[in-house]
Formats: structure tokens, sequence, C-alpha cells
């Protein structure tokens, strides 16, 4: 077991449209989890931050803003995967001993040329190969794996439908979620087309925003309560050099060792929270990471989910709460840390003693690169 | 312009976009390889197409070598159909027409 123990995680409400600066929201973030968690600031030893438009600015100059003094520090501009990454280094930085409490920060308020620079500054792939293209962005990509994920497994339309349904029923108790209002099949089947067979709701709402988490030293935390620990954590990236069809990721590989790294199975799991960027890819991770078999994605879509027997994404997940940028690596992770420290409110769910956390991201021309996954497990 | 795929001179595996070490073997050389046409694996309709772009229909094409190929197209190609494809001067790949083949 590891030294390091989550004393607990925010995420700021989030708002369609915002004119505040992101460094602005990520100092919120940081008081509101300070303020909750009633911790001393003047404490923070460690911070790690990741943010698409903080430029120029970087975590150091968020330490500056914020008045922290630390001995470690973190950038992570890896979107879906950074949260998972951020937290496999300020693990490991505290196991080591390069700090003892450690912040945990991802945000981003887009303004309308950032969504171009972003597609500038992504990745060379990106700048010389899909943006010359005029329509090669992530939904049209993810369409194209969606359409193969359909024939693959034998899935129509409403199968990722009951996925996104079901997330949005959780939204419905979640009032930091941009979309709650309940939706039904009709609804999302005749929503508007954004690339075959996607519609908006398989998309993710845009969306400013910030997370933030706080990890200490075991030796730091005066009560257990409330805290969660990290009882394994693994990634791989670039798993199949970008030789396969994008349906697996490397979450497929890690996963057994996740597993015994924790001495913890698939069915032991209360809470499950996937990068949900699209329901296909939440489809994906949930393969990879065992909760379904690669002959049952039918009944998983067609019973499973609608039934309610598996506790996925409770938060509403990005498709209902939103995505507010690389704040959306670690929504999940956010969601899970406050639901086993039972911090939920009228969403907390009755068990919830280990979750599973996983993030998924960073396109290289037809899919992403990144995968990684946490579990986790109420420590008092 | 012909679109080129890049073929491991060490033991001939073949990529697109080039890689600088063949994940492969670990070959760090690469010749270019002219590719005519490919096979149309999947079609996705896009609804926003930016001003002035031609293309309306993002595909996904696998060579003969089997490498995969993001390219857009101004017709629907059918899945399964081979096409030609070419690459214009702005770096975008394209499929150049839908009549190669005649059971497409």
């Amino acid at each position: 077991m590891n030294a390091a123990l989550i004393r607990g995680s925010i995420e700021l409400p989030y708002v369609r449209r915002s004119t505040e600066p992101t460094a602005q929201w990520l100092g919120r973030a940081l008081r509101a989890l300070m303020d909750e968690l009633d911790f001393d600031p003047a404490r923070v030893d460690g911070l790690g931050v990741a943010s698409f438009t903080l430029r120029p600015d970087r975590a150091v100059d968020m330490a500056w803003r914020l008045g922290l003094r630390v001995s470690w520090f973190m950038d992570d501009g890896n979107g879906g995967a950074s949260g998972l990454n951020l937290l496999q280094h300020a693990v490991a930085a505290i196991e080591t001993g390069q700090a003892r409490n450690i912040v945990l920060m991802s945000g981003d308020a887009f303004q309308p040329a950032d969504f171009q620079a972003l597609q500038d500054s992504y990745n060379v792939t990106t700048r010389d190969l899909l943006r010359p293209l005029g329509i090669a962005n992530p939904n049209t990509l993810f369409a194209l794996a969606t359409q193969k994920h359909m024939q693959r497994h034998g899935l129509d339309r409403s199968d990722y439908g009951q996925l996104v349904l079901a997330q949005r029923r959780h939204a419905a108790r979640n009032p930091g979620a941009v979309y709650r209002a309940p939706m039904t099949m009709a609804d999302y089947l005749d929503a508007p087309a954004v690339a075959t067979p996607l519609v908006v709701y398989d998309c993710v709402p845009v969306v400013a925003g910030a997370n933030a988490i706080l990890l200490s030293h075991a030796n730091e935390v005066e009560s257990r309560r409330g805290c969660v620990r990290v009882r394994a954590i693994r990634g791989l990236h670039n798993h199949d050099q970008h030789h396969g069809d994008g349906l697996q990721t490397g979450l497929a590989e890690v996963a057994p060792r996740l597993f015994s790294d924790a001495g913890l199975r698939p069915a032991d799991l209360d809470v499950v929270s996937v990068y949900d960027d699209y329901p296909v890819m939440a489809l994906v991770q949930l393969q990879d990471l065992g909760l379904v078999s690669d002959t049952s994605m039918q009944r998983f879509t067609r019973e499973t989910i609608p039934e309610g027997r598996i506790a996925l994404n409770t938060s509403g997940g990005q498709l209902s709460a939103g995505q507010a940028g690389t704040a959306g690596g670690m929504h999940g992770l956010t969601e899970a840390i406050r639901q086993l420290g039972g911090r939920c409110g009228d969403r907390q769910l009755p068990k919830a003693r280990t979750a599973v956390v996983s993030g998924y991201g960073m396109v290289e021309y037809r899919y992403g690169l990144c995968a990684a996954a946490t579990l986790l497990e109420a420590a008092e | 312009m012909t679109l080129e795929i890049f073929t491991c001179r060490t033991c001939a595996a073949s990529y697109f976009p080039r890689r600088m070490r063949c994940p492969a073997c670990g070959g760090w050389d690469f010749d270019p390889q002219s590719v005519q046409t490919a096979r149309v694996v999947a079609v996705t309709t896009a609804n926003r197409i930016p001003p002035g772009c031609v293309f309306e229909f993002l595909v996904e094409l696998a060579t003969d070598s089997d490498v995969p190929v993001i390219a857009a197209a101004s017709a629907m190609p059918t899945i399964g159909a081979r096409v030609p494809v070419a690459r214009d001067e702005t770096g975008a790949v394209f499929i150049s027409s839908l009549s190669l083949d005649a059971t497409s």
C-alpha cells in the first residue's frame, strides 16, 4: 500500500460560456477545495496543473499566483489522459518524499480564438494531415470508430443511446451538470446529426470549469474520514503503435496487472468512471477493463446499463456534465473520489467503497494514444 | 500529387504517417511508396462543413499493405470499394474519383 491518501476533490459548477480567465477558474477551484476540506493552503508543497488555455502560464506561474511554495510541480497538457497522469506522478512524488501535500488542478475556459489555437498546436499530425481536410476533427474521427464498433458488436444507435440516457439520469441529481433535463430514447434518436452515426448527445457539451484534488502523505492526515486510497494505477500509451482500429486501448493489456496490484476483481467495484468523450470509447474502456466481455456487448448495452446494474459515470459524465477542456481528464476522478468520500449529496451511492477510474485521450491521427486507470478504495 | 506511405528499409513494414523509428524492427530508414488506390473501410457524413471546404465525407481507407489512411471526399464512397486517392498541395489526402471500381 502506498503512502499517499487522497483527502478530497472538488468540481466547480460548469457553465456553457465564461469570460473569466482560466487562471481564475483554477484559483477558485483551489479555494473551494481548501474551504471544503478545511485545509490551510500554506501546507501545500506540490502542484500539478493540466490546462490547454492557461498558457502562456504554467504550473509554476500558478504557484506564484496562489502563494504556494512547492518542492514538486508538474504541467500536463495531455487532455483526457491528464488527470490519471497527474495522479500517477503525484503518488510517486509523495512516496519518494518530494512533497507532503499535493494539489492537482485542471481546467479550461475557452475563448473563441483558443479553439483555433488548440487545433494549430495540438500535434503535428493534426496540423499537417487533419486540418487540411477541413472536416477531420474528433467528432468525425470517432464517428468512424463508432461505425466500426457497431459492425463488430452488432449494435445499433440505440445501444449507444442507452449509455447516454443512463448518464443523463445520473446528471439529474448533479446540480453542477449543464445537461440535466430528462431525455428519452426518441429524443436521442431524433437529435440533430453531427457526423453519422453521431448526434449532438453523443458529443460532450463544451463548458468552462475547473476541478481540483488534494493528496497528502498518510502521516499528514489527521482523520481518514472521507479519504481515499490509490490501490493501483497503471497506464500504457501508444500500445498498438497506432496500427490498430482504435477499438482497444492500452487498458486491455494493463488491466490484469492493475487488478492484481490492488487485489481486486472487476466484480468488486462499486463505482465506475470511464472517460466518456464519446459513447463508443466509454464502451471500449469498459471492455478493456474487463467489465464487459467481447461476446456480450449487446447484453451490456441492452440490459446491464438500462437496468442500472452498473454505477457508471454517476455525475452524468462529460456527456451530460460537460467537458471543461482538460478538466475532462479529471472529471471522472473527481466524482469517484467524492462518491468514495461520501460527499455526493443526493446522488450518493449507498455503497461506495471501491472505484475504477480511467482516462483516455490525445488523438494521434485516428484515435487516442493514451490510456490509464486507477483503482481507488475508501480509506476509512 | 500522389499519396506516399513509408516502408521500413529493414523489414518492409509500412506506415502512414511516417515514423522516425520502425515500431516493428527498430529500423531508422524508410522509403516512400506511392499509393494510387485504397479500399474504403468506413465513411461518415460531416454535418458541419467549414466555409470554402469542398469535402463532405470523412473516410477511413486501407492501402494494399493494410495501412490505414484518413481521407476526405466530395461524394460518398461505398464501403468495400476500391477508390483512387491523391494528396493536394495543402497536405489533404482525398478520394479523387468514385469511378475506379466497376463493382462499387
